[in-house]
């Protein structure tokens, strides 16, 4: 089970949205990372056979990401997606289960239990138009865990969702990525925290880095500060420092930072976490440069 | 397949737009069939009766007088008894159209060889008129020799009715095609649900042919559901026991030289009308293939059923226009168009509209399909 | 001379004090709000030219077609073709008008000074103004004619105006988002497609006898978009939920 990515570039009029991505995925859950504009849904679009790249190839097991073949193992949540709002939320998964080729008496046990996995079992003969956001993610979840996919690519899955149904996603998402390739992309940090075994940052259309939570925060490792400043000397610290945090506290200012050397006499070092990471990579350019003068 | 073909037509009919247009269509027919009859007739200027009894009086006049021909007793009888009598008002609507084309012409003082004379007349006044070539004006004059003279007459009011209504109500037909098949590609795209299709299995190949038989299949299907009330309508109203008159004694048939019966020329222009409301179809789903919103290609469509409509009459002299404009699928649903007196050249043979441009329609038809097939599969999903 | 010399020197000398509280003095600061003139100045702006376009295009090919290129001229055809376009003219309006729920701003618009009743009807009135100009001159070139008096040309071209705007109205009130471009659009070729097709039986439709019934009908449709109209300015309420929606 590998999905081969090899050197896959997308080019829009002026931007390169993704550039020269080579990689190769096994089982496992793999998190996304990457400001807006990264280049991550082009890069899932393409992953699914809907976005054609302009160079290069992804190959699922030898098999090209347009052959039907690939699209039968595919499961795929879009970012944003459409549904037809006369349909029942049971109609829209019998739809797409016939869409995915699954035979009908097959279809209805499945979507039934979908929909009693992401909670909407109450809602299975309601029109989709009069759910909340939340549940269409939901419906939108459910439907891409039809036809039990190999590959399983989620664009922003837990938006729109509450904490207690984000954390039972995340619990779903970690079962399911024992024996299947999972990929989703998030802004929300400690989702890929909790469940990615493999974190990938991509910036301006490039794979930057990637590893293991333990690996990738590596970098910044022992350079993240906490302190306690006067209000006054906060300024020179934004200044000089890389601030990720700021919190105004009775008559001082609490400050988490990355720093070289100890920022401060009374500056504890801390655990670097990924939203750390996240923060000391998608800055601007010219301020790390700074910073690391 | 089934299973997909059925979600395509649900689709179909879940949509407002869809129940709303199939609902005035359905009204406008059933109006169309009745408009005949509604109101009062008037004559030099005073009412003279509703138009129903006028109607049932000719109707009735005219089926006592089926199996007789138009020959040298009818006429004298036509022309003593006088325009008022029912059963000779339509042959006095044969010699107006007559007079129009060659100057006056009275039945009163005419015979039955004075009839078909003036006719040979007229159609060669028509001929010139329409700037006809040598060969196509020797073509009609040899199809005009197969009628068999005297003409049978009867109730032909019904078929008169029909063909001279059938052609508007295909229009409105085929916009109510538009409606309904305009959203079947362009929603899936302005309705984002094009990257769950195109990412499943069978989101590139099976549902692209089921939205192909269905598009096709509803437009066949609705035209014959439409037409099909229309003449159940018309045959109460007018009756139609004159199926097998020769075309040239009712007044949609009189300027033809084609030699058939009035009920072959309703099979020829219904089969036209299902060749053009395919076509039509197949327009719309390739428009709606290659547009981003259902708006624009009703848009499209709206021009490209319409536009035909206005240019006919403004395209008769130019003869390469007019042979363009008349092969529109909205042209070809009128019962004249389709037997017009243009004919397409092909060697030394000639071919009416309603043989050459059906076989037009399935050279165009098997490419766009692919086409079709082309664009939404490779439809890049980008926003 | 002195005094310049002395003012440049004490700049030397002394360097101005850092402005102190200055977030709060801009945030209190009494900005000049724009006029009515100019809010209708700006919304005017707004407009897409694509529908002055699409309006001046629509209404001088249809007296193209009406005078010039129908060759067998009956007495109404100019009259036929213009009635036919109105349709077109009025979707125009009102699409264009309430473009904010078509594309998710009315939220935004509503909770803006000049709210979304204004803004509505000021579009309205702009676009409706350049439409009432177009159908003048549609007027005077029918009445030319001789056909029909300026009385009977008006309320020929403006029964179907009217009942398009009255139509689509209602769409905008009952549908929301993207969908309701389609449905005006449909409405609208649905009016000009029958006006189109009503070519053969315009002696009977335009029969003098038959005024008074379009004398009824367009009062009707007056009084039915004098009403939309108001519930736009009073009742906002009820259109604006659908305006709301995001899907």
């Amino acid at each position: 089970m590998e999905l081969v990515f090899n050197r896959v570039t997308k080019q829009y009029k002026n931007k390169r949205a993704v550039e020269q991505i080579s990689m190769t995925l096994t089982k496992g859950v793999y998190g996304l990372l990457g400001a807006n504009g990264a280049g991550k849904t082009t890069l899932m679009r393409m992953m699914c056979g809907v976005l054609k790249p302009d160079s290069g190839e992804i190959l699922y097991d030898g098999i090209k990401v347009e052959e039907e073949k690939y699209r039968d193992i595919l499961g795929y949540l879009p970012q944003e997606f459409g549904y037809y709002p006369d349909f029942t939320a049971m109609d829209f998964l019998m739809y797409l289960a016939s869409l995915k080729g699954i035979p009908k008496k097959q279809a209805k046990e499945r979507s039934e239990r979908l929909l009693n996995l992401v909670g909407l079992e109450q809602m299975k003969g309601q029109k989709i138009k009069i759910f909340s956001g939340g549940m269409k993610q939901r419906l939108g979840i459910a439907q891409s865990l039809l036809n039990d996919p190999k590959v399983l690519v989620l664009d922003e899955p837990t938006a729109g969702l509450d904490p207690k149904e984000r954390v039972k996603f995340r619990n779903l998402i970690s079962k399911l990525g024992s024996d299947r390739i999972v990929i989703l992309s998030t802004h929300i940090v400690s989702d890929i925290e909790h469940i990615a075994d493999v974190i990938l940052l991509m910036k301006d259309g490039r794979m930057i880095h990637g590893g293991s939570l333990e690996e990738i925060v590596k970098v910044i490792e022992g350079n993240v500060w906490e302190c306690r400043v006067e209000d006054h000397l906060v300024e020179k610290f934004v200044e000089d420092c890389l601030v990720l945090n700021i919190r105004q506290e009775k008559g001082k200012t609490f400050l988490r930072l990355i720093c070289k050397k100890k920022p401060l006499e009374t500056a504890v070092n801390v655990t670097a976490a990924l939203e750390d990471l996240y923060l000391y990579y998608f800055n601007d350019k010219e301020e790390i440069g700074r910073k690391e003068e | 397949m089934r299973e997909l073909i059925k979600y395509e037509y649900k689709k179909i009919f879940q949509r407002r737009s869809t129940w709303i247009s199939l609902i005035v269509a359905v009204m406008w027919i059933l109006f169309s069939g009745i408009s005949g009859v509604l109101g009062d007739y008037y004559v030099d200027g005073e009412k003279a009766g509703s138009r129903l009894s006028k109607v049932r009086k000719e109707r009735a006049a005219l089926e006592e007088m089926t199996g007789q021909k138009l020959d040298e007793a009818f006429f004298r009888e036509a022309g003593n008894q006088g325009r008022e009598q029912e059963k000779y008002s339509q042959l006095y609507v044969l010699y107006a159209m007559m007079a129009g084309q060659i100057g006056e012409v009275e039945l009163e003082k005419s015979n039955e060889m004075d009839f078909y004379e003036y006719r040979s007349q007229m159609l060669e006044k028509i001929f010139q008129k329409e700037k006809l070539s040598a060969g196509e004006a020797a073509f009609h004059r040899k199809e005009g020799e197969q009628v068999k003279i005297p003409y049978d007459y009867g109730n032909m009011l019904g078929f008169d009715q029909y063909f001279r209504i059938q052609g508007t109500n295909g229009a409105i037909l085929a916009f109510v095609i538009a409606i309904c098949l305009a959203p079947i590609f362009s929603l899936e795209y302005s309705s984002h649900m094009d990257s769950l299709i195109l990412s499943s299995r069978f989101g590139k190949n099976k549902v692209i042919q089921a939205k192909l038989i269905t598009g096709i299949s509803f437009s066949l299907l609705f035209t014959l559901l439409l037409f099909g009330i229309f003449f159940l309508e018309i045959k109460g109203v007018y009756g139609l026991s004159g199926w097998n008159l020769p075309v040239q004694v009712s007044a949609s048939g009189f300027y033809l030289s084609i030699p058939i019966n009035l009920l072959e020329m309703l099979v020829i222009s219904t089969a036209c009308c299902l060749a053009a409301s395919c076509m039509t179809a197949v327009f719309v789903m390739f428009c709606s293939s290659r547009m981003n919103t259902p708006f624009g290609v009703i848009i499209i469509s709206f021009i490209f059923i319409f536009l035909p409509e206005i240019l006919i009459l403004a395209v008769a002299e130019y003869r390469s226009l007019f042979m363009i404009v008349n092969s529109m699928p909205t042209s070809m649903m009128h019962a004249n168009g389709v037997m017009a007196d243009q004919l397409f050249a092909v060697g030394n043979h000639y071919f009416y509209f309603f043989q050459f441009v059906p076989v037009v329609y399935v050279l165009l038809i098997l490419p766009l399909t692919m086409w079709i097939r082309r664009s939404f599969r490779n439809h890049q999903i980008i926003s | 001379m002195m005094r310049f010399s002395m003012k440049k020197e004490m700049k030397q000398l002394y360097q101005a004090p850092l402005p102190e509280k200055k977030e709060e003095f801009l945030r209190e600061f009494p900005y000049p709000r724009a006029g009515w003139r100019e809010t209708i100045a700006v919304q005017l702006s707004y407009v897409r030219k694509s529908v002055w376009f699409a309006s001046l295009l629509s209404a001088v090919s249809a007296l193209l077609l009406g005078e010039k290129l129908l060759w067998d001229g009956t007495d109404y055809d100019l009259l036929w073709s213009l009635s036919a376009v109105m349709p077109v003219l009025a979707v125009l309006v009102v699409t264009e008008a309430f473009r904010s729920g078509t594309y998710g701003m009315a939220e935004l618009e509503m909770a803006a000074k000049h709210n979304l009743s204004q803004v509505l009807l000021i579009r309205m009135g702009a676009i409706g103004t350049v439409d009432f100009f177009l159908i003048i001159a549609g007027i005077l070139f029918v009445s030319q004619s001789g056909t029909v008096g300026m009385l009977r040309a008006a309320v020929y071209l403006l029964v179907p105006y009217l009942c398009t705007c009255v139509l689509t109205l209602q769409i905008e009130k009952g549908r929301n988002g993207r969908e309701t471009t389609w449905y005006c659009g449909v409405c609208g070729c649905s009016i000009c497609g029958v006006s189109i097709l009503s070519r053969g039986v315009q002696e009977i439709i335009y029969d003098r006898g038959k005024f008074y019934l379009w004398m009824i009908v367009f009062f009707v449709l007056t009084l039915f978009l004098i009403r939309q109209i108001w519930q736009i300015r009073h009742k906002m309420e009820e259109w604006k939920w659908n305006l709301y929606s995001t899907e």
